[in-house]
């Protein structure tokens, strides 16, 4: 049996994760010294609702390698199973070093793992693509090379309210050229090759919308489709209805950004995410 | 790292800390943990050089020229009256800034050396005033080693807009389009007083009215700011979301956030944000977005 790995930055939901058979290591969200694992001591809800009560900088870490090393040792129970782990960006965070450090004790070839230079939504449109991938029968090597091949047709796109989350986490790359605005813009970020880059300055959320369903219609014919929102209903209602008029032929996948992905967000993020046809 | 078997103690630089004590938590126990961040450091270091550079370039002191930075693939030149609208344009991305504007257009010379105190291979010219855009124009040949190409904003709502939508990394061409279709998306509406009786669209207008130039036209006279700034608001066929009002040299912060408390109890689906634009001449630029 092949069994699917994945990270709490592919914000999958803990229903969704236990309906689809998929194994989601937390990474921890910390504030000041009180520290949670991400989707298991703390869900999104209750980080934005702490976000909004506390001067503190949320910031977070990755897994260590001993919480993927007991996984492993229980999915590989049985000498014929293998894994294939699918990961945040490297370039974003070290969680795949983790895994790979784990994966060293166990034979060469029974753990496959993949930095799908992707997150949130991006990830987890990978993860449901592999699960096809696993159901339709293929190997837990062809299912992380598809995984490796796939992840150049994955958009992510975040409209954010403010850039001075992943400003304070140092995640913003490029989009650092946004920083410092004395006018109110709603920088739209994308993730690409693995790491944020700067797309748009849209001076309202509304006119950021209409990018991003621009910018989704654009990578048609779509395979997957997956809207996220960090405490910000209203506009992914807005997001929702758009893209629902402008691309038919997907469901989408709506979910929460998660707190650690939410601490780079900030509150008022929404994402957007889009996996091309094979 | 020093030790025996049963007690080590390890010195490590690692750009993961977290991962470091993860790793060295699974071999054994800590008893004391020390973590310092060298790039803060670094920063510290970095900075105290620069601030001795600067002290000694003060002091006029420095002997050796230093070596130019080399040109960057593509950069921008604004024109802009007024400090605020020169600090937003530098906020957003602006690599050099020219004064000028309204009555105090500037030279091919004035814009020629703000193209080269860009130090690009390729500068876009933003001359945010009908009246400089020949001008602009006239630039390029002037530029030697420089490809200097002049987006033609007429007023600076659209220089603004058009800042907004540039991309470092994207091409001249690709800037180019991108700022277009950018400038066709914001309506600029310039307010200011009549220098003269004169007829202008119909409009009797005497000397002190308040008039309306929107896109380069009188669209609306009248007595008072507010009830012209009204009258262009409705007037609107496409209704704005965003209104941005940049206040001029000649009026007061609290004047004119009076303005936009009226402007915003008549117009509550209409999002207003007041900059502090410094302009001469308009008492009120606005930009309908």
């Amino acid at each position: 049996m092949i069994h699917l790995v994945t990270d709490s930055t592919s914000d999958i939901s803990p229903s969704d994760a236990e309906s689809l058979g998929v194994h989601v290591v937390p990474l921890i969200v910390r504030f000041g010294d009180e520290q949670y694992r991400d989707g298991v001591d703390i869900d999104a809800d209750q980080f934005y609702a702490k976000l909004a009560r506390t001067d503190v900088h949320p910031t977070t870490s990755q897994p260590s390698p001993d919480v993927f090393s007991t996984l492993y040792k229980t999915l590989l129970s049985d000498p014929r199973d293998q894994v294939v782990g699918l990961h945040i960006s490297t370039k974003l965070s070290g969680t795949l070093q983790s895994a790979m450090l784990a994966a060293k004790d166990f034979d060469p070839g029974r753990i496959h793992l993949v930095d799908t230079e992707s997150v949130s939504g991006g990830l987890q449109l990978l993860v449901r693509a592999a699960l096809e991938d696993i159901q339709a029968g293929d190997t837990a090597a062809a299912v992380a090379e598809k995984a490796t091949r796939r992840r150049s047709k994955v958009t992510i796109l975040v409209l954010l309210d403010t850039l001075t989350y992943l400003h304070r986490g140092g995640r913003i790359g490029r989009a650092q050229a946004f920083v410092g605005s004395l006018l109110n813009v709603k920088p739209l970020i994308a993730v690409r090759d693995g790491e944020v880059v700067p797309l748009a300055r849209p001076r309202s959320r509304s006119k950021g919308i209409e990018m991003m369903v621009e910018q989704v219609r654009a990578c048609a014919p779509l395979r997957g489709l997956a809207e996220f929102h960090a405490a910000a209903a209203e506009s992914m209602a807005d997001l929702e209805g758009r893209l629902g008029a402008a691309v038919s032929n997907v469901t989408a996948v709506l979910g929460r950004i998660g707190p650690v992905v939410g601490a780079y967000s900030g509150p008022g993020g929404l994402g957007v995410a889009c996996l091309g046809a094979d | 790292m020093v030790g025996d078997p049963e007690l080590v103690r390890v010195h490590i630089h690692t750009g993961d800390p977290a991962g470091v004590i993860a790793a060295a938590s699974s071999r054994g126990r800590m008893s004391k943990l020390k973590v310092d961040d060298m790039s803060a450091q670094h920063h510290d270091v970095l900075e105290r050089a620069d601030a001795r550079e600067a002290e000694t370039e003060a002091a006029g002191t420095a002997t050796q020229e230093r070596p130019q930075a080399p040109p960057k693939p593509i950069g921008v030149t604004c024109v802009a009256p007024g400090d605020g609208f020169r600090e937003i344009m530098g906020s957003l991305g602006a690599d050099s800034i020219v004064s000028g504007g309204q009555t105090m257009n500037p030279s091919i010379e004035d814009l020629l050396n703000g193209v080269r105190a860009v130090n690009a291979e390729r500068v876009i010219l933003l001359p945010n005033n009908g009246n400089v855009i020949l001008t602009a124009e006239q630039v390029n040949p002037l530029a030697e080693g420089c490809e200097v190409r002049v987006v033609p904003t007429r007023n600076l709502p659209q220089g603004i807009s058009a800042l907004l939508a540039f991309d470092p990394s994207a091409s001249l061409d690709e800037n180019c389009e991108r700022m277009l279709a950018a400038i066709a998306t914001v309506r600029s509406v310039e307010v200011t007083h009549a220098v003269r009786d004169t007829s202008v669209n119909g409009h009797d207008i005497k000397l002190g009215d308040v008039i309306a130039v929107v896109d380069d036209e009188i669209t609306e006279v009248g007595s008072d700011y507010l009830a012209v700034i009204d009258a262009v608001l409705r007037a609107q066929t496409a209704k704005p979301e965003l209104v941005t009002v940049y206040r001029g040299q000649e009026v007061s912060a609290d004047d004119a956030e009076a303005l936009i408390g009226s402007l915003q109890t008549s117009h509550p689906d209409i999002e207003f944000e007041l900059q502090a634009g410094g302009q001469e001449h308009y008492p009120y630029v606005l930009s309908l977005e």
